[in-house]
């Protein structure tokens, strides 16, 4: 994580070796405030507990304008990461819902427009139960000194039916940072993801913003499994006062796999004066480790990935798109039906074209080939979305050439046809032609799969989606290549009269076009939706032909679970469910990649919490819930970092635990199908138990407030010996921070292994939600 | 067990004793004033309701004697037998507007109320449907002293001169128990999936099924399942289009098929809305009972079930369900459970247990087949089934891949009864006027090109074909009035299925052909074997015989197209190049009298023939404008001479032989 990137939560800074605290440049009391600048029901009142006696009391209200506080400063210099401390108490806060949104302002002193803008959002948890808390949020500026108007805006940002929080504002003051020795702005490592033993170039940007000349040593630390550590480059440089340079340094890659580390450290002689990481994944099968942060509902952000297949973009959007997901740890890029026919037509030489599976959503030829280019370059892993049937035009013209390629029902039916949309179609180059008025598209059709022909044609379109448009894979949906009983071929007669008969074929099918693609582009991905272990019991042959060589494998009904239908949107029973499955999945070669409840998010926080940090339990790859405003952690990222001990293709769940690992705690605490053997790159057997502070309410979508659990404290965690050797060494991983007030950080921490009863037993001090302790012989 | 407790059956005692004795009492009748105008109050042993003829002529007022308490929220757009038609926009023309009204009969025994309005088709100042201009919608409301029943017989009369079409909804806005929960006041309604069981809230992953396509049976009910009272309505199934419940338990509506009613003829639609009292899970609403049931499993395939029965609108003196549980998920398994004598049905829940031992496993669907006898001797015999998932609260009839029902039972078949014209004759118009029903890869034809070229100033119409979803085929349109129907001087049917034509478009196909009109049949990929239309009266009707099979499309191996053995007048001096092929044929076969006017490798590729006692001429086109051309090869469909040739044989179906004969 680059070191500017992190965000305490509340005021106990440690302050960066590089930096020194100037005293505030601007400070007040709440209630010295401008009457003006309090809105809504916003009113200064009496408070023993804030300094004068009086503070500034904010009641949710809605209304408009939105802000409950709202006022500026006189101008002042800033420079680099400006600190903005409020002096907060909260009443009927939730802990993890409904904040109080803080926006932080640096207006340009010509334009008078926005220069640097950030909000933030203040939750309970963040906030000591009596008395004042210093929450100070921080603005990244000018690394250079230049004079701003600062401005703060305060808002509730709540939707919890009944929630009526109240927070009192005793002070704000504002401090600037002034730099005693150069410092590390950047970290970034050339690609997100490489093979093993490939070349790493790392360049490393540094700043001196003092009044010296400064003589600097720039070390990298590569850190890999738990524990391991080694220095793979050393590199002197010499700032002039006020430069910033780029050091680029690389080494190459061991042969091991999974997440790494880089560290870098700026030494000043023999004084670190700033140090900075960065992590990214190695792997040998693409997309094994696949996993990142999603959007960070702590701090203001804006959607950066439909550009990549939906609205028009420029290449300078694409680029900082590009480098967004990069910097989320995500080395998976999805274009989302974006062809003009999917199976049909992969490779559209219209440009432009009608995308969105010809839903008349115009897309440029040119720019999606740039921006894949972009994604490659960072080492990035873009796939095309292809709904495994034929559609729309493409599709309709394939049809009438080759019927009798196509599948049909016992109607002697394709799937969907609607020819008053084909008419409206007909006119699409019309200039004034409005793509609303055509609404559905007009044509699906389902390849007979079984027909070498077929299986020819499709890979064919793979191919061409590689070689000509620049993709490294796809994902398919809808269809997979699969045939069905009942399903019949142009003269009508079944392709498959049993289960039994229509894996075989198709684990055939999906064999063949495999290796028709590979012969032309060997490291071409495949991905496939269905597989849920409700859609593939009897279909398992073809399954695991899916699942072989790294086939992504999305398990998308979990995102009906928390329907009260289903048994699984009892908490306990979700649990198991994806571990159990994903355990599959990884034992068949596939990447799992199960989707959330409504496949963006359940209703409330904590649903997004606990789903998130099951799912990756069950090795699922997909983009966590990321909130850094949570003491939860930065999910992403320590699935990127520690990816071996969630993804590692040697992990072996314990269906039953039968005497291996046991748990104590004075409170709940969830483990039971949750713990795995592995064996580390390094050749160490380890036994991985995950640790699940359990959601306060049963069910899923059952806990509107996102009411938690206390964490759960001092956890005796027991493990057994193998083979009469106990374990040599005890690890506890975490996300999250030790106490909810504390820092989020991705770690390891090693535990004192002592001797319970003949057992090897460690304590794990608090779960606020998940910790994993691992045990290594 | 989920008997009704004991107060409950007590209170239901005393109350049934309070309203005793059900007969003695005399249907009461009379005009009222209220806030300034008339309504018609009626009352009998059982129910007191309010008509107000200002307000649509609803029924604005109803309480059950054994569960006092209003039904209907006293404010607009709320009541009973609330009417609206299909075509147009909500609230439309018969909401909350003024009605006529009389008293036609009113004795001891009965009492019956006529409100009527006639409509305008107007909507928002413009005549939006002038199809529904002048329809005289007359309801009347019947309530006899000794049933618990209201009925509404709702009937639409076309003007004397004017034939009319319409999509008649009835509308039913109230709260069962007299409040709303948006979760436990449910609807209840029959369909393949069992009986579906619908509010705004607490529903499985089929949501609130507001529209509900798959019913089963002409009955829904809105039940308070707390206070176990509510009310049921029940119609004929043959008439219903749609079973919709707005918000899943806001309102029950019964939405009815479309209709064409020629001059001054009239179809009447009646529906009965019927109390219910002690029963919160229904099974079946008709004219003989309501009916319902729990099951209350206990282990090892052995446990309990309890159904109730009470009166409706005819008195059952005494019947028997003979009950069968089968396994949901395997149908093979089968279990008798006994049968279960009922006697005389009261207004008070007539309850019955029956155990059961070597159930299946859940799920489990429970059939039950009633005979009982009508008061007076009449026989009567119905059947009901409902579907149980299991006792776990939340479990539903969908498999956990959350789309595939585990059990769906089979819809009975609609009868239809459509009103024709006495007068089955092609009309004159003075221009020509084509219909064109566009199938898949039909616009491969040049259809356009060919009825373009048939004269300078045509009307064509077109109707596109649509296919996919759990509703196979649907028409974008349909000219349901038969004064349009017989105006066309011929129809060029594509490939359209009789899922997308139904009974009522067949029939009335059927009946142009009758009257003498032109028919161009076109071969594609949902013609012939795929339009399922042999053993149809339209399908049979054609020169050819079509497969039994929908598969039916032959390759020929690219083939050219060539004249046949039989000579038509309107292909002369038509021609197509010798390089036009045909790579796909419908297996057909030529029935006697028929005309091969083209072939392809000896087999037919155009037939025609005349139909029906007004010589009702029909040219099939049996290639299919499907296939891949080599080099050296037309499709026949794009070669230069084909539109020229279809538009000869639409002109011949049409009866134009002064067009080729020029």
């Amino acid at each position: 994580m680059p070191r500017l990137a992190l965000i305490p939560t509340i005021a106990l800074l440690l302050l960066p070796l590089a930096q020194a605290w100037a005293a505030p440049a601007w400070q007040t009391e709440a209630e010295a405030l401008p009457p003006a600048n309090l809105l809504l029901d916003t009113e200064v009142v009496a408070d023993a507990a804030a300094s004068g006696g009086k503070a500034v009391r904010i009641p949710l209200q809605k209304g408009q304008p939105p802000y409950s506080v709202n006022f500026s400063t006189p101008p002042m210099t800033m420079q680099g990461t400006v600190w903005f401390t409020f002096y907060l108490r909260g009443e009927n806060m939730s802990a993890i819902t409904d904040p109080l949104r803080i926006t932080l302002i640096a207006h340009d002193m010509q334009t008078g427009g926005y220069a640097f803008m950030k909000a933030y959002p203040v939750y309970g948890i963040g906030l000591k139960p009596t008395g004042y808390t210093t929450v100070s949020l921080p603005l990244q500026t000018a690394l250079r000194p230049e004079e701003y108007r600062p401005a703060v805006l305060v808002q509730w940002q709540s939707g919890t039916e009944g929630a009526a929080p109240v927070a009192y504002l005793d002070k704000v003051e504002i401090a600037t940072e002034a730099y005693v020795a150069p410092v590390i702005t950047e970290v970034f490592p050339d690609k997100i993801r490489y093979e093993p033993g490939q070349k790493v170039e790392v360049r490393t940007t540094l700043a001196n913003l003092t009044a010296a000349e400064a003589k600097v040593t720039v070390v990298g630390e590569e850190l890999t499994g738990i524990a391991g550590k080694r220095e793979v480059f050393r590199q002197d440089a010499t700032l002039a006062p006020g430069e910033q340079k780029d050091v680029a340094t690389s080494y190459t890659l061991s042969k091991e796999e999974y997440g790494r580390e880089i560290r870098v450290r700026l030494l000043q002689g023999a004084k670190e004066v700033d140090a900075a990481s960065e992590y990214f994944h190695v792997t040998s099968i693409p997309l094994w480790t696949s996993t990142s942060s999603n959007y960070d509902r702590g701090t203001d952000y804006r959607d950066m990935h439909t550009i990549f297949y939906v609205q028009p973009a420029s290449g300078a959007e694409s680029w900082r798109s590009v480098l967004f997901f990069k910097k989320a740890h995500s080395d998976r890029t999805e274009y989302f039906s974006w062809s003009p026919g999917d199976i049909s037509d992969l490779s559209p030489t219209e440009d432009p074209f009608p995308g969105g599976e010809g839903r008349l959503t115009y897309r440029s030829r040119t720019t999606i080939r740039q921006q894949l280019a972009m994604l490659k370059s960072v080492g990035m892993w873009p796939v095309t979305y292809v709904n495994g049937t034929c559609w729309a035009e493409s599709g309709y013209k394939l049809f009438q050439q080759h019927p009798d390629w196509f599948l049909y029902d016992a109607n002697g039916e394709v799937a969907h046809y609607e020819m008053d949309r084909q008419q409206i179609l007909e006119r699409r180059d019309d200039y004034d032609f409005d793509p609303n008025t055509y609404p559905t598209i007009f044509f699906q059709g389902t390849l007979n799969h079984s027909l070498p022909e077929v299986q020819q044609y499709i890979a064919q379109q793979y191919i061409d989606c590689g070689k000509e448009m620049g993709f490294k894979g796809v994902r398919m949906d809808v269809r997979y290549l699969e045939v069905y009983p009942g399903e019949r071929g142009f003269d009508g007669k079944e392709i498959a009269k049993t289960y039994p008969e229509a894996d075989k074929i198709s684990a055939a099918s999906i064999k063949n076009v495999k290796a028709l693609v590979h012969k032309e582009i060997p490291d071409f991905t495949f991905g496939y939706n269905y597989a849920a272990p409700e859609e593939v019991r009897d279909m398992m042959e073809a399954f695991k032909e899916r699942c072989a060589g790294g086939g992504w494998m999305l398990d998308e009904t979990p995102c009906t679970y928390q329907s009260k239908t289903s048994p699984y949107h009892v908490w306990k029973a979700y649990v198991r469910r994806m571990t159990s499955w994903g355990d599959q999945v990884r034992k068949f070669g596939g990447i799992y990649n199960p989707f959330d409840f409504r496949r963006g998010g359940g209703k409330y926080v904590v649903d997004n919490i606990y789903s998130s940090i099951i799912r990756l339990i069950a090795s699922g790859r997909f983009a966590c819930y990321t909130n850094s405003r949570l003491p939860f952690g930065d999910l992403g990222a320590f699935g990127t970092r520690y990816s071996e001990l969630l993804f590692g293709a040697n992990l072996d769940w314990l269906e039953e635990i039968n005497g291996q690992v046991a748990v104590k705690a004075a409170a709940p605490v969830w483990w039971e199908d949750m713990v795995y053997w592995n064996k580390s790159a390094a050749g160490k057997r380890q036994l991985i138990v995950h640790l699940l502070n359990p959601p306060a309410v049963a069910e899923v979508e059952e806990n509107p407030q996102s009411n938690l659990n206390p964490p759960v404290r001092d956890i005796q965690v027991t493990c057994a010996s193998v083979g009469g050797a106990k374990p040599t060494a005890a690890y506890l991983l975490m996300a999250e921070p030790m106490e909810p007030d504390g820092q989020n950080e991705v770690r390891a921490v090693k535990l004192e292994i002592k001797d319970v009863g003949g057992k090897a037993t460690v304590t794990v001090p608090s779960v606020i939600f998940w910790k994993m302790v691992v045990f290594e012989w | 067990m989920r008997h009704l407790s004991a107060v409950t059956t007590i209170t239901m005692l005393v109350l049934a004793i309070l309203v005793a004795p059900t007969s003695a009492q005399q249907v009461g009748c009379a005009v009222a004033q209220q806030d300034g105008h008339d309504v018609v109050k009626m009352e009998n042993y059982r129910v007191q309701l309010v008509i107000d003829p200002s307000r649509g002529g609803a029924v604005t007022s109803y309480s059950d004697k054994l569960a006092p308490t209003e039904l209907i929220l006293q404010k607009p757009f709320s009541g009973l037998c609330m009417d609206h038609f299909q075509e147009q926009t909500w609230p439309g023309e018969f909401l909350e507007v003024p009605y006529e009204y009389k008293i036609v009969s009113q004795t001891p025994e009965e009492a019956s109320v006529m409100v009527w309005r006639q409509a305008t088709g107007i909507w928002r100042g413009t005549l939006a449907n002038p199809k529904l201009d002048g329809i005289l919608l007359e309801k009347t409301y019947t309530l006899r002293a000794d049933s618990p029943t209201l009925t509404c017989a709702v009937k639409l009369t076309a003007p004397e001169d004017q034939s009319k079409v319409f999509s008649y909804w009835m509308q039913d806005v109230m709260f069962a128990g007299g409040d709303y929960d948006a979760a436990t006041d449910r609807t209840f309604r029959p369909s393949a999936r069992g009986v579906r069981s619908t509010g705004y809230d607490n529903n499985g992953h089929y949501g609130r099924e507001e529209w509900m396509r798959d019913f089963s049976a002409g009955w829904m009910a809105l039940v308070d399942t707390v206070k176990k009272t509510g009310l049921a309505m029940d119609t004929d199934y043959n008439e219903l289009r749609i079973n919709y419940a707005n918000g899943g338990n806001q309102t029950n509506e019964f939405m009815f098929n479309t209709l064409y009613l020629p001059q001054g003829s009239s179809r009447t639609y009646t529906v009965r809305l019927t109390p219910i009292v002690g029963l919160d899970k229904i099974l079946y609403v008709g004219p003989e009972m309501i009916a319902g049931w729990h099951l209350t499993p206990a282990a090892g395939g052995t446990g309990e079930m309890d159904f109730q029965a009470v009166r409706s609108a005819q008195a059952v003196q005494d019947m028997q369900m003979a009950v069968t549980l089968v396994g949901g998920a395997d149908t093979s398994k089968q279990v008798k459970v006994g049968v279960v004598p009922f006697g005389a049905l009261t207004d008070k829940p007539q309850t019955q247990t029956v155990p059961y031992t070597d159930a299946p496993a859940d799920p489990l669907v429970v059939r039950v087949e009633v005979q009982g006898t009508e008061a007076g001797g009449p026989q009567f015999a119905v059947s009901m089934e409902d579907f149980f998932p299991g006792t776990y609260q939340w479990a539903d009839n969908i498999q956990t891949d959350m789309r595939t029902p585990i059990y769906a039972g089979v819809r009975p078949s609609q009868k239809l009864s459509l009103e024709k014209p006495d007068n089955l004759a092609i009309r004159e118009p003075w221009m020509e006027r084509y219909l064109y029903f566009e199938g898949l890869h039909d616009d491969a034809y040049q259809v356009a090109n060919a009825v373009h070229s048939t004269n300078w100033n045509v009307t064509k119409d077109i109707i596109y074909y649509r296919y996919g979803g759990s509703w196979y085929g649907e028409l974008t349109d349909f000219p349901y009035d038969y004064d349009k129907l017989l105006s066309y001087e011929a129809i060029i049917l594509g490939g359209i299925s009789k899922s997308g034509l139904k009974p009522i478009g067949m029939e009335m196909l059927h009946d142009y052909l009758l009257a003498g009109g032109g028919m161009v049949v076109l071969g594609s990929h949902g013609a012939y074997g795929r339009s399922q239309l042999k053993g149809s009266a339209l399908g049979d009707a054609f020169p050819v015989e079509m497969s039994d099979s929908v598969f039916d499309l032959v390759p020929t191996g690219g083939k050219p197209v060539k004249y046949g053995p039989d000579k038509a007048e309107f292909l002369g001096y038509t021609s197509l190049t010798p390089q036009a092929t045909c790579y796909f044929l419908h297996d057909v076969k030529v029935k006697p009298g028929a005309q091969v006017l083209m072939q392809v490798d000896g087999k037919p590729f155009m037939v025609a023939s005349e139909y029906g006692p007004n010589k009702a001429r029909i040219v099939c086109i049996v290639g299919a404008p499907l296939g891949n051309p080599q080099n050296g090869q037309t499709a026949f469909w794009q070669d230069k001479g084909w539109y020229l040739i279809l538009r000869n044989a639409i002109w011949w179906a049409g009866k134009k032989d002064d067009h080729f004969r020029k």
